[in-house]
């Protein structure tokens, strides 16, 4: 079977040189500058891209949700006021997606066929890591707090205020996710 | 825990990680810095917008334009005035599309180019059309007959099929191709110039879908289920799954041209080329309850969206369609037969033909629903 994403432009290099905020390569972004694109890209990728495996725990689902919130992130940008940080937008786009997604697919009957025999071998995540499997007892919503909190490091006020919950929600929601987790993953 | 918790967080396995991120930036490099340009344009509000739009499409209207645009030219027809279809003067109805872009409708009165302020143009009785990438021509049919038309109504060129034309799609890259499908399950394939008209394959009713970012490939589903995907250019089989989808009606792609999505009446086969394997959607149940007898749900529509990978589905169960795309968006007791994207991938236009209406459903940001005169929506444009 053919890749068609040999097809594809290569990856962006990380600049050695000195860094450049996010506002910066905004506006480089608006002017056509694809490298500042690359390192806006490079940047956020692979928060955006755990973020969403931690919640979803569907590989493909998790790639597509953060490439579609890096994707509407910046054609929305005319809406986004520069003056702010752009990392907390990204981030509560592919939280909130991700939740979404889960709840979608809770609310819909999905089978997964098995690879054809010459396919890879694809990791179980529910089975092959116990951060992930406890991560699987816990509700969309919980995780996400837990991935805000604990992975994006977010404080429960801010994350109160990406998710639009009450402060209160988000401190319970958090408590609760802790005290499952710890009873997953006692030795 | 708190700092043990972030430690796992980070080193928690991340399957194809590596390749996701490229396949990512595939798509970002290619889809974002014209949308992040014009966004940007957008906010500036200078007139310069409508001069490249003006200048742009002087362009793509004169001959050379058009040829490099799409490689299309006159080759049946020099675009006279009496071979022009009736074009009937436009009107203005009161409200806009909710996105940019022109609609291609079908109504009583034939094909239509619908602009965003609503205006609306006749292109002449056809029984179907698609868009052209770009949109900067339609492919048109009636009977055996397949056009190639300007948004005004000019025909650029002609073919004439053995038997009467089914559906058509425009593939999205340089050095055009156009697929048709005859309702006697003949798949052929003709230039975007009109030549080289040729039968391809045979296949059954759905029509075929060209492969995002993978020249001219071309997927389409046989009378007995399978689906193929094809270079048309060599004919060489790129994918065929195992998993064969009877009477499919559907086939939509990922813009990354990873996913093929088949949808028949009762299932939707993902099938994700990469990994080769698929995953199947099935209709929801109405009951709740796991023993209880299948519910006669089935369904209507399915669409990838044009950004990525949201996968827009509508259900019909029990009287009542439903549109999902990542969550529930919208609920009528008529039925929805088709769904059809914007292009910045914010609507959804929901074909309502019990209504006599098209229906326009927000999927970003906060619900709104709109509705507007009746019709088959056939595409989207840019």
């Amino acid at each position: 079977m053919r890749d068609a994403e040999s097809l594809a432009l290569p990856l962006p290099r990380p600049r050695p040189s000195r860094r450049r905020g996010d506002a910066a390569l905004l506006r480089a972004i608006d002017r056509g500058d694809e490298a500042a694109l690359g390192e806006l890209f490079n940047r956020h990728w692979p928060a955006l891209h755990r973020a969403a495996w931690l919640v979803t725990h569907d590989a493909q689902a998790a790639e597509d949700i953060a490439q579609e919130a890096f994707l509407a992130a910046l054609q929305r940008l005319d809406s986004f006021d520069r003056g702010r940080p752009l990392a907390p937008w990204l981030h509560r786009i592919v939280v909130n997606r991700a939740i979404d997604f889960v709840r979608a697919r809770a609310a819909r009957r999905e089978v997964a066929a098995p690879a054809a025999a010459d396919a890879p071998a694809e990791l179980s995540p529910a089975f092959g890591d116990d951060t992930l499997a406890a991560l699987a007892t816990l509700g969309p919503e919980q995780r996400a707090v837990v991935v805000l909190r604990h992975l994006l490091g977010y404080s429960p006020g801010q994350i109160a205020a990406l998710l639009e919950l009450p402060r209160g929600t988000v401190n319970s929601r958090l408590r609760r996710a802790l005290d499952a987790l710890a009873k997953e993953l006692e030795p | 825990m708190s700092r043990d918790l972030r430690d796992r967080c980070e080193r928690a396995p991340l399957p194809d990680a590596e390749d996701a991120r490229r396949r990512a930036w595939s798509v970002v490099s290619a889809a974002a810095p014209p949308a992040a340009t014009r966004s940007r344009m957008r906010r500036w509000r200078v007139p310069v917008v409508a001069l490249l739009v003006a200048a742009g499409a002087a362009v793509a209207l004169t001959p050379p334009g058009a040829a490099v645009g799409e490689w299309v030219r006159a080759r049946v027809t020099t675009p006279k005035k009496a071979a022009e279809p009736a074009a009937e003067p436009a009107t203005k109805p009161a409200t806009r599309l909710p996105a940019s872009g022109r609609l291609l409708v079908r109504d009583e009165r034939g094909i239509a180019v619908v602009a965003h302020d609503r205006t609306r143009t006749v292109l002449g009785r056809y029984d179907g059309a698609t868009w052209s990438p770009r949109g900067l021509f339609v492919a048109a049919w009636r009977g055996t007959r397949l056009s190639a038309l300007t948004p005004a109504g000019a025909v650029r060129w002609q073919v004439t099929a053995p038997q009467p034309i089914r559906t058509a799609r425009w593939s999205l890259e340089p050095g055009f191709r156009v697929a048709y499908l005859t309702s006697g399950g003949q798949l052929r394939i003709v230039n975007g110039d009109g030549t080289g008209d040729r039968p391809f394959a045979r296949a059954g009713p759905a029509a075929p879908a060209w492969r995002p970012r993978a020249g001219h490939v071309l997927a389409y589903a046989t009378l007995s289920g399978r689906v193929e995907v094809r270079d048309v250019d060599t004919g060489a089989l790129i994918a065929s799954p195992h998993a064969t989808v009877p009477r499919a009606r559907m086939l939509s792609w990922t813009s990354s041209g990873r996913r093929l999505a088949v949808m028949s009446a009762h299932e939707i086969r993902v099938f994700d080329l990469h990994r080769n394997s698929s995953r199947t959607i099935a209709p929801p149940s109405d009951s709740g309850f796991k023993d209880a007898p299948r519910a006669r749900a089935r369904f209507t529509a399915a669409a990838f969206s044009p950004t990525g990978a949201t996968l827009a589905i509508v259900t019909r169960s029990r009287g009542r369609s439903t549109l999902t795309a990542g969550r529930e968006l919208f609920a009528t007791r008529g039925r929805i037969t088709g769904a059809t994207w914007s292009h910045d991938g914010r609507w959804l236009m929901l074909d309502a033909p019990d209504a006599r209406q098209l229906i326009a459903v927000r999927v970003r940001g906060a619900p709104s629903v709109l509705s507007y005169p009746g019709g088959r929506v056939q595409g989207w444009s840019p």
